[in-house]
């Protein structure tokens, strides 16, 4: 009887492992994905490029960063593709980037969540007019696969807040879900 | 049969669970931005309600019209004039500058104001304050931002000098302390 069960419990486990190795196999006669980001099942990947009247991205691997140059309230930015709105107590910065999340299929859609990661409150960052706080937030729900897609960045300053205490260094984590 | 049960049941739960994470298949990437925030002051000419309406108006370059100047003769709305006799006459009209700062600590601001090009005949003052092309003078070392304040332009003309056109600008340039 003993025998038996182990039996089953073989076959229990090997049914588990199967699906999560198709999974993770690169379809036959197709090259493997470059890494790009972090991907829960190593199916989805994640990248950062440049758009038309977009500042500059650059994007290694799921991390891009983007440049905004010197920004100020009365002489704008230094940078292509970053404009000033003047406010009467803030200044909004504007500029699109693009993303790109790819499946190793390319069929289907994701949604596409962002987070903002250390910043101070009084500074506002929206995607796509989605406000971004420590905490997820949906700003878009069906991303295509392999297509790049376009989106605004929003940064509001106030004009109260010190040089110093101003500065922008922040990053915006995005995650993206299949749907 | 219970064992046999729990088995069932134990490799129905290890099929399915591969099933549940393929449908939450997710990926993350982080994007950072950089941007360096400067420091700055603005400064904008406005219309004051006793004074000429300016030309670009809300603006750091704007224009003031007197019209047709004389020592007797009709002067445009929103202009003075104070004779000398004998000697010279002097058209004056106010005008309003506000500075805004942001992302700055300075606390006020001073304001100079210097002629473009040199005036040999007529002598141009910003509140009583001679202004030349020579050096900036300066009108105030104090100025409170975010609000508008009065200044007056005044021309002296020479009552000896012909009939013509005359026209300067005058540089205004704020700096904050």
């Amino acid at each position: 009887m003993h025998g038996r069960i182990r039996s089953w419990l073989v076959v229990a486990v090997l049914a588990g492992l199967l699906p999560a190795a198709a999974q993770t196999t690169p379809p036959a006669g197709k090259a493997k994905q470059p890494i790009r980001g972090k991907a829960s099942a190593a199916a989805l990947w994640v990248n950062f490029v440049p758009v038309p009247k977009g500042a500059p991205v650059r994007s290694i691997a799921g991390q891009g960063t983007l440049d905004l140059g010197r920004i100020s309230y009365t002489a704008g930015s230094t940078q292509d593709g970053v404009t000033i709105t003047q406010g009467p107590r803030t200044f909004t910065v504007r500029t699109r980037f693009g993303l790109q999340v790819g499946s190793p299929d390319n069929v289907g859609t994701a949604k596409l969540l962002g987070v903002l990661n250390g910043i101070n409150p009084a500074i506002r960052v929206t995607v796509d007019g989605v406000r971004l706080t420590p905490s997820p937030e949906v700003i878009q729900m069906a991303l295509k696969f392999g297509a790049v897609s376009e989106h605004r960045l929003e940064i509001e300053v106030p004009v109260t807040m010190y040089e110093a205490a101003a500065q922008v260094v922040n990053a915006i984590s995005f995650q993206v879900i299949a749907n | 049969m219970t064992k046999m049960k729990l088995i069932t049941i134990t490799l129905a739960v290890a099929l399915a669970m591969p099933i549940v994470a393929a449908a939450q298949t997710t990926a993350s990437g982080t994007l950072t931005v950089n941007a360096t925030v400067q420091s700055s002051i603005s400064l904008v000419f406005n219309s004051d309600a006793a004074g000429v309406v300016l030309g670009g108006a809300g603006t750091n370059a704007a224009t003031m019209n007197l019209g047709t100047i004389s020592a007797y003769g009709p002067l445009s709305a929103g202009v003075g004039r104070s004779v000398t006799a004998g000697t010279s006459f002097t058209v004056t009209s106010p005008f309003d500058v506000q500075v805004d700062k942001s992302n700055i600590t300075s606390s006020n601001y001073t304001l100079t104001a210097q002629l473009n090009a040199a005036d040999a005949t007529n002598t141009w003052a910003i509140s009583g304050s001679g202004v030349t092309n020579a050096s900036a003078t300066t009108l105030t070392a104090t100025g409170a931002y975010g609000s508008s304040t009065q200044y007056t332009l005044g021309l002296t003309v020479p009552l000896t000098s012909g009939a013509g056109a005359i026209s300067n600008i005058v540089n205004f340039a704020a700096t904050a302390n």
